[in-house]
């Protein structure tokens, strides 16, 4: 268990909680609203025994509750965040989701509603969908079961955190990047630890998203790299994308693409200096936008 | 603004439309506009209050001032009962305890009102009949008002010329 703390800054007018879940870890950052805008405060990581998270889409994803809730309670304590608000993220490869054009005067949400419905492995009153709008009138709809988020919240309640808002950790990444998109076609990787998310951009929209289960292993940065092509290519553009990796393992992953010649690019969090516990949290930019 | 997504399993609030802003904007206007009402209301009560006191007690004031002037040696006494009457009946008030007892044919031409120990009336009437004013001294003559009712000039030439001598004394009523 680790915590980092950056010199504390004056909050002037709010706080800012953001606990994160990982199948090893739980993560939490602190932030403050300064002059400058948001700035982070502290940073704090409590690791999970194996097995105790394991994300799906359909089961139970907490096996040890129990291990899970202290995890939490000690990073909350860490930040000094004891009954504080915070705004949950879970991780890749918990939700289901698709890229849709929406119609203008149609409600996205219900549309998201309608479109996920009849690929959902389980009824869709079980499901809570949401929409992150991505630009031309696309949005990114994303649904989770409801069984499965109110385990997480059960946890955050159990600590004594009053809950704001609940987002998938891929999403919550989309939201800064979707801001920074450049011209060319590029392709991030979102790295969760158990999926990773692909964000194909092509003249700085979003074309494609795609997610896929993670398989650690020598030909990782293989299959990395032939999805990041392929969601280039369904994106619309052939040329080699630039590829962005942000999230766990990402330092790994651009060493083995560079041994395999595939320059990769990795997105570091937007502060300085980054604090070891916060070089690979994929969420911090969105979390400090 | 982006509304970014919240996958919570709590009751979700609707986002407030533009018309239920203005709604919220104009139910802030009302009731700042009826806590100003309110608190003038108030103000303005308050304000009564100390007013009322104020009068109530130099009403009690004045009370005590002429019972002591009352009391006091005569040549300040006549003084003190013509202001103390004058300032309980003034002459819209008598005139106005004579004008019910008129009857339609009389009219009231001339009255002399002496303020002394008491309101001493001189009250020369007009009337178009002599039984309108024989009806208008009768009538004077049975006022709870007015006392000592004397008839003294009558000129009797088609219509009633006359002068009555009476004496106010403030009863309400006739």
């Amino acid at each position: 268990m680790a915590a980092a703390t950056a010199p504390p800054l004056v909050g002037l007018l709010a706080d800012r909680l953001v606990i994160a879940f990982e199948p090893s870890v739980v993560s939490g950052v602190a932030a403050s609203r300064s002059l400058a805008g948001w700035r982070l405060r502290s940073v704090a990581r409590a690791p999970l025994p194996a097995g105790a998270l394991v994300p799906s889409p359909l089961d139970r994803n907490l096996a040890g509750t129990e291990e899970v809730r202290a995890a939490v309670a000690h990073v909350v304590k860490e930040l000094g965040a004891e009954r504080g608000r915070a705004a949950v993220l879970l991780p890749d490869g918990i939700g289901r989701t698709v890229l849709l054009d929406t119609t203008p005067g149609v409600a996205a949400r219900e549309y998201a509603r309608f479109r996920l419905a009849s690929t959902l492995p389980y009824p869709d009153g079980e499901a809570v969908i949401d929409v992150l709008p991505a630009g031309e009138g696309r949005v990114l709809a994303a649904a989770v079961r409801r069984p499965i988020v109110q385990e997480y919240e059960a946890v955050i309640a159990a600590c004594g955190l009053v809950q704001d808002r609940l987002d998938l950790a891929p999403l919550a990444v989309l939201a800064g990047r979707l801001r920074r998109a450049g011209d060319g076609p590029e392709v991030d990787v979102i790295l969760g630890e158990a999926a990773l998310s692909l964000a194909a951009f092509r003249r700085g929209v979003l074309r494609v998203f795609r997610s896929r289960r993670r398989d650690p292993g020598p030909e990782e940065a293989t299959r990395v790299a032939e999805e990041a092509d392929r969601s280039a290519l369904l994106a619309g553009d052939g040329a080699a994308p630039v590829l962005r990796l942000m999230g766990a393992g990402a330092g790994g992953l651009a060493l083995d693409l560079a041994q395999r010649g595939r320059d990769a690019e990795v997105v570091a969090p937007p502060v300085a200096p980054v604090p070891a516990e916060a070089a690979e949290l994929s969420w911090l930019a969105a979390a400090l936008a | 603004m982006t509304r970014p997504p919240d996958f919570s399993t709590r009751p979700r609030r609707t986002p407030a439309s533009p018309g239920d802003l203005l709604l919220f904007a104009a139910a802030l206007a009302a009731l700042a506009l009826s806590a100003h009402v309110a608190w003038s209301a108030w103000t303005a009560a308050r304000t009564a209050r100390v007013e009322a006191a104020i009068a109530r007690r130099e009403a009690q004031g004045a009370g005590e001032a002429s019972r002591g002037l009352l009391a006091g040696d005569a040549s300040t006494s006549g003084l003190a009962v013509r202001a103390l009457l004058t300032a309980e009946s003034p002459p819209p008030r008598v005139l106005a305890a004579l004008e019910p007892l008129l009857p339609p044919d009389v009219r009231l031409a001339r009255v002399s009102m002496r303020y002394g120990a008491r309101i001493d009336l001189e009250i020369q009437v007009a009337a178009r009949r002599g039984v309108a004013y024989d009806e208008f001294v009768r009538r004077i003559g049975g006022s709870r008002s007015f006392a000592e009712v004397v008839p003294e000039t009558e000129a009797r030439d088609g219509e009633v010329r006359a002068t009555i001598r009476a004496i106010y004394v403030g009863v309400a009523g006739s």
